[in-house]
């Protein structure tokens, strides 16, 4: 395996010389850099292009340029060496831009990425198993629309429709029974193609499901809940025990006591300890990431030891499912302690919370999860965008690999045996469908970073797309390489990742 | 993501069932007093693609735009039947605004009308209509050069290398990671900066970023296929490579390219688009449903609809030729559920 | 085997074993898929009871609707098709059974060994997790006990190791243990109906004599009857008691083995018995059967057989004959003609011969 990884380094390192170089060449003869100081009609005018000629190297030949730009990203890989990724036109470094830059383009692509694949793989989950109803001509449907909707305009019209229209409507929250009664139909209708079975099954449930959305919409609208909304120990309690009978559920069935008690103990655990832990995370003094991350170590921990203890015959169902529940619990205690955070942060906005335009606010003047709610805010709309594009291809490749595999002959070995559907679609079928996603996903990457370049010039962002646009309509080789190599340092890096994965997953390849 | 070929969405099985048909389609038992149904390969491909409803559909839908496009205003010289210029400036009437309107007189009272300026006009008074109608062209214009130059590309690489191998295909298929392990848009927005702005152009540099792809396919089915008895008894009555690979090889290969190729005329109009929308692909004075969304977003607030227009064109056309492949695809591949007996 | 069992009640091929209930009965099955060209029927008015303990082979050309059946049994068909008639297993219809009562029946009472032991093991679980995943879905032990019994069947079907190699991956094994590992699968909560689905044709031609023995003691072990679906009269002659003989999707004679075997009295089966080698007749000529299997969309009135018969006469063309008593009770075919074949010396001679010297 080892033998492997570095075969495949040295050929991604041999490919990734040659690509440098070419875009390199490429990038230096697309344009004349000094086409805009030509022009100049100041005095310092001949200073100025002196000094860019000085900067970019101007007066080298291409090869020797490109040497020098591979000497300083060496760099970045022997110890021992500053990384240095050059400068800009404007004598900027490029190192300093791009990590300043990386952060934000990396929020935007993992978020985008996850919701995707996520939302995709569920959306074609449940098209699989329900091939031909309506759910499936929906989903279908919807999947070659957002297919083939270009990113730039979906981006233009969030930002122009959705971000008006939702930060309009902050301004006076409250949702009148006819957008409850639309809301409830659409959550009728998903429900009613998961439940499946017959008709008078599926009724129940969409009537069941749309009338508690109507109900709970206008509810919350009447007690003024959008204004100052929170989960509260009530709602954290519903979600988490409602998510306990989920989880013991797909994961072993309602069938077996033991794992379904040690998930219910846990959420209860979890919402015992919303007492204590919410108001010290609120506390200024203890809020950060580490504070969370340690609290969450505790919670998986604590949920361990109850798997363990009344996991009787199914020990190690019960800790895994008693894990992801105290996974689940503890990120609606978040949610609910972010939530409570958005009146504060609406006050210092001025009401305008989905926000169209940067990053971040500059010079944020707000508490911990006050930022917190700041970058997400900010994040919202880009990565709504090209989720939205994303989500197509995820959707109808697992919709593909499903239907693939539930016609299988071991998926009807495993009915003959007499398993339930559940154990059937998700441990026969479903694990099977989802190994190749690992390589789709990675492959994916590089279109996501590309899909960034457009979301953050619709969204005014200082991302790294930024500094590749500016550095392409300038002429200005090293941030547009910059990019590059990062760009291409991860799609190799997360093919080799998915490469490996996918030897974890299934046993027949070998490495 | 929509600016990569999308290559991954495979459809799986249907439910219907496929009864006892011959390897060439053809049915058994003709002189046995049994109702025969005999279709060639073709036959049943041709019939799949005509059943499958969405994909007909996608395919008028497509027609009708195309000539709508080209007609109206013109091509190559010849005058259209739109009596208005992109390029002829004009006063604002109504602001600017659209005269198209679709809804009956029962609804909003004016009834249906089209009027003298359907799209609106620009801020210079220009026909909104003629200018979409020309970013239209030039944008399936781009779409179908790319689509037929990049397959022939694909094709004639994949196929040198799954046929010939050794070597040539290891040579020719590490070109070919050179070109995929960088995203699509990062070498198409570098290499739009050669174009020079014009449409043609940009058509005949995206075709050197999308064909990888297809060579890999072309050259993954060719790998299987020459191995098969067919090609080697060619191969032993002494055919030579080239009758080899366009007589048995290509022909075998014929779906999985026709797919391909439909669905990188979708991702080209969106790649294009992408590409002009950020300023680096189609410039001024040529033009392409991008550019125009470029040109007048900060028209957003004041006239949307020259927004609106080129925007549902390309979804329009990109929709359209996504069904058109899905119904190709489903056509030449059905993976149908077999009845186990 | 009792051949003079009176007929049941359905005039069909009623089980031989007088007085006891069969463990299995089926009853007018028909089971219909939708296709381009309007339902076909694979399987058209079938019937057969099935005794405890007993062997019943089933046999036919591939598409017969043989499996078919067989899936219809363990309600594994489709969700297109469409199927009607009885199942009656100790006496319940199954086809009548909401699918959670199927479910507890299936796996449990009423197992399946599949054909094809390549792509019927799931690549991506260890064999020790699929055995012990079919003993826990009925059982409720622990997983750790659940293994132990994987490594007991894995044991009693002849693997080599069994605790070692309950880790392995299908892959990791040969055809003919993968064949056992299926057959571990099916008895590991000792059922009462093993529905074996060509369990020896992917396999070599070595390896099948072992796999058919290994499933016959099996089946002693547990206490099993078993519906042995195959294309193989071979495999048939050694092992049942009873053979079905099915035709485009009907069964066209049924009796005790010995009966068919000796006088066949459906020229289908004749020349079904003719195409075998080396069947005493060591210099005898093989002879095949002309033309093909009817196309199963539109079929036309009359014998489905009637294009490759022999013997066929005016009523063949207009009148598709029914499974009806012959000289020797329990022995049933559908042939207009079987006397024909009664006061033939050699019914495979109808068959004219191949020029294909016996093996």
């Amino acid at each position: 395996m080892g033998v492997l990884v570095a075969r495949r380094l040295f050929i991604s390192t041999v490919t990734l010389l040659m690509s440098s170089f070419l875009v390199f060449v490429l990038v230096v003869n697309s344009g004349d850099p000094l086409a805009n100081l030509r022009n100049d009609t100041s005095p310092e005018r001949d200073t100025k292009i002196a000094r860019r000629i000085a900067i970019l190297h101007l007066d080298e030949p291409v090869p020797q340029r490109y040497l020098k730009w591979l000497r300083g990203v060496t760099g970045c890989v022997v110890p021992g060496r500053d990384c240095d990724l050059g400068t800009t036109v404007n004598d900027q470094s490029v190192t300093a831009l791009v990590s300043e830059a990386l952060g934000a383009t990396l929020r935007l692509v993992t978020a985008a990425l996850v919701l995707a694949i996520v939302l995709g793989v569920a959306a074609g989950l449940v098209s699989a198993l329900r091939q031909y109803s309506g759910f499936d001509h929906t989903v279908s449907f919807t999947a070659f629309l957002f297919f083939s909707l270009p990113l730039f305009w979906v981006a233009v019209l969030l930002k122009q429709y959705l971000a008006i229209g939702a930060n309009n409507w902050f301004a006076e929250p409250r949702i009148g029974l006819a957008s409850a009664l639309a809301v409830a139909a659409v959550t009728g209708g998903a429900a009613g193609a998961l439940v499946g079975g017959d008709r008078r099954r599926r009724w129940l449930a969409r009537v069941t499901a749309g009338g508690l959305t109507a109900t709970i919409l206008v509810q919350l609208s009447r007690e003024d809940w959008f204004r100052r909304p929170a989960l509260g120990q009530a709602g954290i309690a519903v979600l988490s025990l409602g998510s306990a009978l989920g989880i013991a559920y797909l994961s072993a069935g309602l069938g077996r006591r033991a794992v379904l008690v040690s998930c219910l103990a846990t959420a209860t655990e979890g919402c015992l300890a919303q007492v204590v832990v919410t108001p010290w995370l609120q506390d200024p003094l203890w809020a950060s990431w580490t504070n969370v991350l340690l609290l969450l170590l505790v919670a998986l921990l604590a949920a361990a030891v109850t798997g363990v203890a009344l996991g009787a015959q199914d020990r190690g169902t019960a800790v895994r499912a008693s894990m992801v529940t105290a996974a689940a619990t503890g990120a609606f205690i978040l949610i609910d302690i972010l939530l409570r955070a958005v009146p504060g942060y609406a006050a210092l906005v001025n009401g305008r919370i989905i926000a169209t335009i940067g990053s971040q606010t500059p010079e944020f003047a707000g508490g911990f999860w006050e930022q917190q709610l700041d970058i997400l805010a900010h994040l919202l709309l880009p990565t709504l965008a090209v989720t939205l594009v994303t989500f197509a291809s995820y959707s109808r490749y697992s919709r593909g690999t499903m239907l693939e595999a539930m016609s299988q002959d071991y998926v009807r070995t495993a009915r003959s045996k007499g398993l339930p559907e559940r154990v059937v679609v998700v441990r026969h079928a479903l694990r099977n469908a989802l190994i190749p996603l690992t390589t789709v996903a990675a492959m994916d990457v590089g279109a996501l970073l590309g899909g960034a370049v457009i979301t953050e010039h619709v969204f005014g962002w200082r991302g790294m797309g930024t500094l590749f646009l500016g550095g392409l309509l300038q002429v200005d080789p090293n941030p547009v390489m910059g990019f590059f190599l990062v760009t291409v340092v991860a799609v190799i890096a997360l093919n080799l990742v998915a490469d490996l994965a996918y030897a974890l997953l299934d046993p027949r390849i070998r490495l | 993501m929509t600016l990569d070929v999308p290559g991954v969405a495979e459809d799986g099985a249907r439910p219907e069932v496929r009864v006892l048909r011959g390897p060439d389609g053809a049915e058994a038992g003709a002189d046995q007093g049994l109702t025969v149904v005999a279709r060639t390969q073709r036959q049943l491909v041709a019939r799949r693609f005509l059943r499958h409803r969405a994909a007909m559909a996608a395919l008028a839908t497509l027609g009708c735009a195309v000539v709508l496009a080209f007609s109206s205003i013109g091509v190559l010289g010849l005058p259209g039947w739109w009596g208005q210029s992109y390029a002829t400036t004009a006063s604002l009437a109504d602001g600017g605004r659209m005269t198209l309107d679709l809804l009956p007189a029962a609804v909003d009272g004016n009834g249906f009308a089209i009027g003298e300026h359907p799209f609106g006009q620009d801020d210079i008074g220009r026909d909104y209509f003629a200018l979409t109608m020309r970013g239209a062209q030039r944008s399936l214009t781009i779409a179908l050069l790319v689509g037929v130059l990049s397959t022939l590309l694909g094709v004639a690489v994949g196929a040198c290398a799954g046929y010939l191998g050794g070597p040539v295909d290891n040579v020719l298929m590490r070109g070919t990671d050179l070109i995929i392990g960088v995203p699509a848009l990062l070498v198409a927005a570098v290499l739009g900066r050669y174009c020079g702005g014009g449409a043609i152009g940009l058509a005949g540099l995206l075709s050197l970023v999308v064909w990888p792809q297809l060579a890999r396919l072309v050259r993954a089915e060719f790998l299987s296929l020459r191995e098969k008895e067919f090609v080697e008894a060619a191969r032993a009555m002494g055919a030579r490579p080239g009758r080899i690979i366009v007589r048995h090889l290509l022909p075998n290969t014929a779906g999985t390219i026709i797919v391909n190729a439909t669905l990188t005329v979708s991702a080209a109009i969106l790649l294009e688009t992408a590409l002009s929308f950020v300023g680096l692909g189609v410039q001024s004075p040529d033009t392409s449903l991008g550019k125009l969304i470029n040109d007048y977003q900060e028209a957003f607030q004041v006239r949307p609809w020259l927004f609106w227009w080129p925007g549902v064109f390309i979804v329009l056309i990109a929709l359209c030729v996504n069904f058109v492949g899905d119904g190709l695809r489903d056509a030449l591949d059905p993976k149908q559920n077999k009845v186990r007996a | 085997m009792a051949a003079d069992s009176p007929l049941g009640p359905s005039g069909t091929g009623q089980s031989p074993s007088a007085g006891r209930e069969p463990v299995l009965a089926v009853e007018d099955l028909t089971v219909r898929f939708p296709s381009d060209d309007g339902p076909v029927a694979a399987v058209r008015g079938m019937s057969y009871t099935l005794a405890p303990r007993e062997v019943l082979g089933i046999v036919g050309e591939s598409g017969s609707g043989k499996s078919t059946a067989g899936l219809a049994v363990m309600g594994l068909l489709p969700r297109s098709a469409q199927a009607t008639g009885r199942i009656l297993f100790e006496g319940q219809d199954l086809l009548a059974m909401p699918e959670r009562r199927r479910r507890a029946l299936r796996g449990r009472r009423i197992a399946m060994v599949f054909q094809d032991p390549m792509s019927t093991l799931n690549p991506v679980l260890s064999v020790g997790q699929q055995v012990a995943e079919a003993v826990r879905s009925h059982q409720a032990v622990s997983r750790r006990a659940a293994l132990a019994r994987a490594a007991e069947l894995l044991d009693l079907v002849g693997i080599p190791q069994p605790a070692q190699r309950l880790r392995s991956y299908p892959h990791e094994f040969s055809g003919g243990m993968r064949q056992r590992v299926l057959i571990a699968m099916a008895v590991a909560n000792n059922p009462d109906v093993i529905i074996a689905d060509e369990p020896t044709s992917a396999l070599d031609v070595t390896v099948r004599a072992q796999i058919l023995e290994l499933l016959m003691e099996v089946k002693e072990v547990v206490g099993a009857a078993i519906v042995l679906i195959t294309h193989d009269l071979a495999a048939v002659a050694g092992t049942a008691q009873r053979v079905l003989v099915m035709y485009a999707g009907r069964p066209v004679e049924i009796g005790t083995t010995e009966d068919v075997f000796a006088a066949p009295r459906m020229p289908y089966t004749a020349g079904l018995l003719g195409a075998i080698p080396g069947r005493g007749r060591p210099r005898g000529r093989l002879r095949s059967i002309p033309g093909a299997p009817p196309s199963m969309i539109n079929l036309s009135p009359g014998c489905p057989f009637r294009p490759r018969c022999p013997i066929r006469r005016e009523p063949c063309d207009s009148q598709e004959p029914l499974l009806a008593q012959t000289e020797r009770t329990g022995h049933l075919s559908a042939c207009h003609d079987w006397r024909l074949l009664a006061a033939e010396p050699d019914p495979q001679q109808l068959f004219g011969s191949e020029k294909v010297e016996a093996g």
